[in-house]
């Protein structure tokens, strides 16, 4: 009796060690950021930043005008371009909102780089939102510029966290800018009929205003 | 207490043959039978032992599921461009790529989970130099970009730098590398994609940039695809 006792009470706890292993937080509840929601047209209000979304476009292309160094381009969407007219204003220090993802139900989606400035080595054509430095009492409009297929736009929302990727010393494995941030969702009231409208059919020629 | 340990050894005693009653060869053959089945139950538990496949052969055109990525390699082509500030000349291989995770990916970059970094081209020593990978960029009409946002093909050129002693065949293969998801444990549950290991080998090398030797271990990917492209000059 005693020899069956100890056999199910090892079959016991190694099954308990086997779910103990297998069952734990998800990434984000363990780690996420710190998450205040709003919807377009109101302004919300982080620790280091406020947001407020103003208006959301979109386009098949592009255009920028030409420089002295540059000639004129015309930027093709894979899919189409979501512009999301947005201003920003530090509270208490300088501050990027430099980590900004358009959620969408096919996943997430980067600001795109079509503009060119990546990893911080040149200047992009249209500087977006995230890369701009903000200071306290002087709020800045400007955009952020998503590639997404058709069929994502609706019910996308914008996330945008006041980290950015040199700013996340967590983690034994990777830096993460998400782990612990300010992370602000905004509902930008796509719903279908909205995102119909707004990808049927969108304009050529979109011009991308520079942060003011 | 002392009753009931005897009792038990009673019954104990009672129920099992004595040692030396078991022949010697049953005695083997019972080991033996055990130690199967403890093998064949682990090779069950772990998921048995999983081929790693013979590469589908293809041509140009065929979607490939590299699972981090669906690919269709479309063509190649032998090319002179203006790269890092000089004219270099280069072989290109086109794709589509679509990218059917979650995430914004990339076409190449210092990460494993980027497109360029799972493509290899066939070589065969006789015609020079290997051509040596220093890029892939994803193309739509004259700009040029890295990113590979979920679901939303991208035409992508990977670029070979070739030596002045290289010469490119009429046709070139290019395998394709398969990737897994890995979690990576309690302290960051995010999980990472790389390369499906078909086996791994561990070097001993120096860091170019930090001069620190040490013993390194590097994937050697399950291949799902050799695709035969034809070069165009």
């Amino acid at each position: 009796m005693r020899r069956i006792a100890s056999i199910v009470l090892a079959v016991a706890l190694a099954c308990a060690a086997v779910a103990l292993q297998a069952a734990h937080w998800s990434y984000t509840r363990a780690y996420g950021p710190f998450v205040k929601s709003g919807r377009i047209g109101r302004t919300v209000t982080e620790p280091l930043f406020t947001i407020r979304v103003d208006q959301v476009d979109s386009a098949r292309t592009i255009s920028i005008p030409g420089t002295e160094y540059t000639k004129a381009q015309e930027i093709p969407a894979n899919g189409v371009f979501v512009v999301v007219l947005a201003t920003i204003e530090a509270r208490r220090s300088l501050v990027y909102a430099g980590q900004a993802r358009l959620h969408t139900r096919y996943g997430d989606y980067f600001p795109t780089d079509k503009l060119g400035g990546g990893g911080g080595l040149s200047k992009p054509l249209v500087t977006p939102l995230s890369y701009v430095r903000f200071q306290p009492g002087m709020p800045r409009r400007g955009a952020y510029v998503f590639d997404v297929p058709r069929e994502a736009v609706a019910g996308a929302r914008l996330y945008v966290s006041d980290h950015d990727a040199e700013d996340a010393p967590f983690g034994f494995y990777r830096d993460d800018p998400r782990r612990f941030a300010d992370e602000v969702h905004v509902d930008l009231g796509l719903d279908p009929a909205e995102a119909a409208r707004l990808t049927r059919p969108p304009p050529i020629g979109y011009s991308v205003p520079e942060p003011s | 207490m002392t009753v009931c340990l005897t009792s038990f050894h009673i019954v104990d005693d009672a129920v099992r043959l004595p040692s030396s009653l078991v022949h010697p060869r049953a005695r083997v053959a019972g080991y033996a039978t055990a130690a199967v089945l403890v093998v064949v139950g682990t090779l069950w538990a772990n998921g048995g032992l999983d081929s790693a496949g013979t590469p589908v052969r293809a041509g140009p055109g065929k979607e490939i599921d590299q699972h981090l990525f669906h690919t269709r390699l479309v063509g190649a082509h032998v090319t002179t461009v203006k790269k890092f500030g000089e004219n270099t000349r280069m072989l290109v291989v086109n794709a589509w790529v679509t990218n059917p995770t979650r995430e914004t990916l990339g076409t190449y970059g210092t990460d494993d989970n980027v497109f360029g970094h799972g493509v290899f081209l066939h070589w065969r020593s006789q015609d020079g130099p290997r051509p040596e990978p220093i890029d892939a960029q994803a193309i739509a009409g004259d700009t040029l970009f890295r990113s590979l946002q979920p679901r939303l093909p991208t035409y992508v050129a990977v670029q070979y730098r070739l030596a002045a002693a290289t010469r490119v065949p009429d046709h070139v293969t290019v395998a394709l590398a398969d990737y897994e998801r890995t979690e990576s444990g309690i302290l960051d549950p995010r999980g990472y994609w790389e390369w499906k290991a078909r086996r791994h080998e561990t070097r001993y090398e120096t860091n170019p940039l930090t001069h620190k030797s040490g013993r390194v271990t590097h994937i050697i990917p399950v291949l799902v695809a050799d695709v035969t492209l034809p070069v165009r000059r």
